[in-house]
């Protein structure tokens, strides 16, 4: 049942071919000894106890939600009432959450069974989940690799079928890059169409939760259960959404889909030619592309290292080891508290951030640095006003290079740059999606990603979709999966 | 732009409340001083009639609450995080030292 879609999985549950409790058990079962190292918590007890009480509600004949029986999981930034949430970091080792997120809460109004955590780089600041103060995650496709980051441990459970969807968090990147690195599907909403009530705030001008799946009908379906007004976050877009799912009818004939040549010039040769067959089947499918340009593309990883470690110095400000930190055990005053915890609690790549930010913040560097990089976001959003006068959706590759060995990465700029083509939909608050789109030599998935103008979600899915109808990519299993397909 | 140098570090620390530990400290600093440097490149762009951008969605407005009470967090269960605490209040050291005459 493994490698089952969570539409085919809840319509088994739906017509009584299994339980709730028949499929959690048997994914409890997989996650508890997965081994990507994908997960940093399983939600054994809670799980079982919600697919007990579905199997009660589908027997006293109650109308089931869209996502019943099916199991999910979420990165461990997203809080879950009573549950640990780490953020992957030793500070929150033991935190638990007093509420639970208005993404979990709508998950679970539509029957969906959380069943465990997913690891991550510590506070989602990486592109590797490599800073996990816990452990590493490995690519399911070859585990020498890494899945990418920060959500890693989602898109790897995801496509290591641990289950069918799983939740990340994308402030530059974060679900479209490991989406592509495990060959799966992984979307950045508009910015504010998914709550970002109990995310845990990065860079909160960036930040949105975002799906990953195998196929673009559960991208959908999870998408039109998340994506709802929320009172809890104010900059929640108040209006209702499209129906997504109901969006996909694969046409595309006479979109106009914009390509920025610019980007293809020193990319891996492999994802260059995926990129070109890409385009092709789109142009089979009676899509037109023409060639646009972003020209301030190449300044948003400096834009972006400025914004984000600015607005992450500020958020992350609260963890001080007084009120739901660690607390220094060698602290004997208050600002010892303060200084001790948090050095003890944060891991280096998050401080050399908080420092960074700290800095770009500070008196007399503000003008240089923040307003600077404020400014020249307004430029990365004014080029696709432009580009949008001549295109309906814009797409390019997810990364520029294929997923890299573990460990391969140490200098932190090099690791910046593998952002390079993610983070301006998230300057813009786009829609953006990864698809997978096929294999390197070596057997290495590769991403392809497509944008619109926001809240224009439902038609980068439909793109995917007439892409998906015409392909089979999305069907690959890694090698690392042993199960039966049939079974 | 200047370099960053040791004394800038230690006046951060001291603003963000981290200490950097003398083995991390020259790495850090290496650091800092290649992103600052890559960031750099900012100054090509001409912003001088560009505004910053602060708002993403266009046309959209902070959203105000009313003024009234909800979905509050009982304070048991608020503290069921706390390092430390005496009864209802979090615990912390003592702030401001007893004295003679105080």
């Amino acid at each position: 049942m493994f490698s089952l879609s969570a539409i085919e999985l809840s319509l088994k549950f739906k017509k009584k071919e299994y339980s709730a409790t028949e499929i959690i058990t048997a994914f409890l079962q997989r996650a508890k000894n997965e081994p990507y190292g994908a997960l940093l918590s399983v939600l054994e007890d809670r799980a079982l106890k919600k697919a007990a009480e579905l199997d009660a509600k589908q027997k006293s004949g109650k109308t089931l939600g869209l996502l019943a029986g099916v199991p999910v999981i979420v990165k461990d930034n997203i809080l879950i009432q009573g549950e640990k949430t780490t953020c992957g970091s030793k500070f929150l080792e033991n935190y638990r959450a007093p509420y639970s997120a208005t993404v979990v809460t709508e998950l679970e109004k539509h029957d969906a069974i959380i069943i465990a955590k997913a690891n991550m780089d510590e506070f989602a600041m990486g592109s590797s989940t490599a800073t996990s103060a816990y452990h590493r995650t490995d690519n399911p496709w070859n585990q020498d690799y890494t899945p990418g980051g920060s959500s890693g441990g989602s898109a790897a459970a995801v496509a290591g079928l641990l289950a069918p969807l799983s939740l990340g968090s994308d402030t530059g990147g974060s679900v479209r890059q490991p989406a592509a690195f495990c060959g799966i599907y992984g979307f950045k909403p508009t910015y504010g169409r998914i709550s970002r009530h109990g995310l845990v705030a990065f860079a909160s001008s960036l930040d949105q939760i975002g799906p990953f799946s195998r196929s673009i009908d559960d991208l959908a379906l999870i998408s039109n259960v998340l994506a709802t007004p929320c009172n809890h976050d104010s900059t929640s877009i108040q209006t209702p959404a499209e129906d997504y799912l109901n969006a996909l009818d694969g046409d595309i004939c006479h979109l106009k889909i914009g390509v920025p040549r610019e980007f293809l010039e020193g990319i891996d040769p492999e994802i260059r030619s995926a990129f070109e067959k890409f385009l092709t089947t789109l142009r089979e499918c009676g899509a037109q592309t023409v060639d646009i340009t972003l020209p301030h593309n190449n300044y948003s990883v400096p834009v972006y290292y400025i914004l984000a470690p600015a607005e992450a110095s500020t958020n992350l400000a609260r963890f001080d080891g007084i009120r739901y930190t660690s607390r220094s055990k060698k602290a004997k005053t208050l600002s010892e508290v303060y200084t001790f915890s948090r050095t003890e609690g944060f891991g280096k790549e998050v401080t050399q951030r908080i420092l960074l930010g700290t800095y770009v913040l500070s008196a007399g560097f503000q003008d240089a640095y923040y307003k600077k990089a404020q400014k020249v976001r307004y430029k990365i959003c004014k080029d696709y006003e432009d580009a949008f006068e001549k295109c309906d959706v814009i797409a390019f590759p997810t990364t520029p290079v294929p997923p890299f060995k573990h460990g391969s990465i140490t200098d932190p700029l090099t690791m910046y740059k593998q952002d390079i083509f993610t983070i301006s939909a998230n300057m813009a608050g786009l829609p953006s999606l990864s698809i997978p789109v096929g294999l390197t030599k070596e057997a290495l998935p590769i991403g392809i990603q497509v944008q619109a103008p926001q809240m224009q979600d439902g038609l980068v899915m439909n793109v995917a979709k007439a892409f998906e109808l015409k392909t089979s990519f999305f069907r690959l299993r890694p090698p690392s999966y042993q199960g039966n397909d049939h079974e | 732009m200047s370099t960053f140098k040791e004394e800038d570090l230690l006046f951060l620390e001291s603003l963000a409340r981290i200490h950097v530990s003398v083995k991390d400290k020259d790495r850090l600093i290496e650091n800092i001083n290649r992103i600052l440097s890559f960031v750099e490149m900012l100054h090509e762009v001409d912003t001088e009639k560009t505004p910053p951008l602060t708002h993403i969605i266009k046309g959209m407005k902070a959203k105000l609450d009313n003024d009234e009470v909800r979905d509050v967090l009982s304070t048991e269960e608020f503290l069921k995080n706390a390092p430390d605490r005496i009864g209802g209040f979090l615990k912390v050291p003592v702030v401001i030292e007893e004295k003679d005459g105080y």
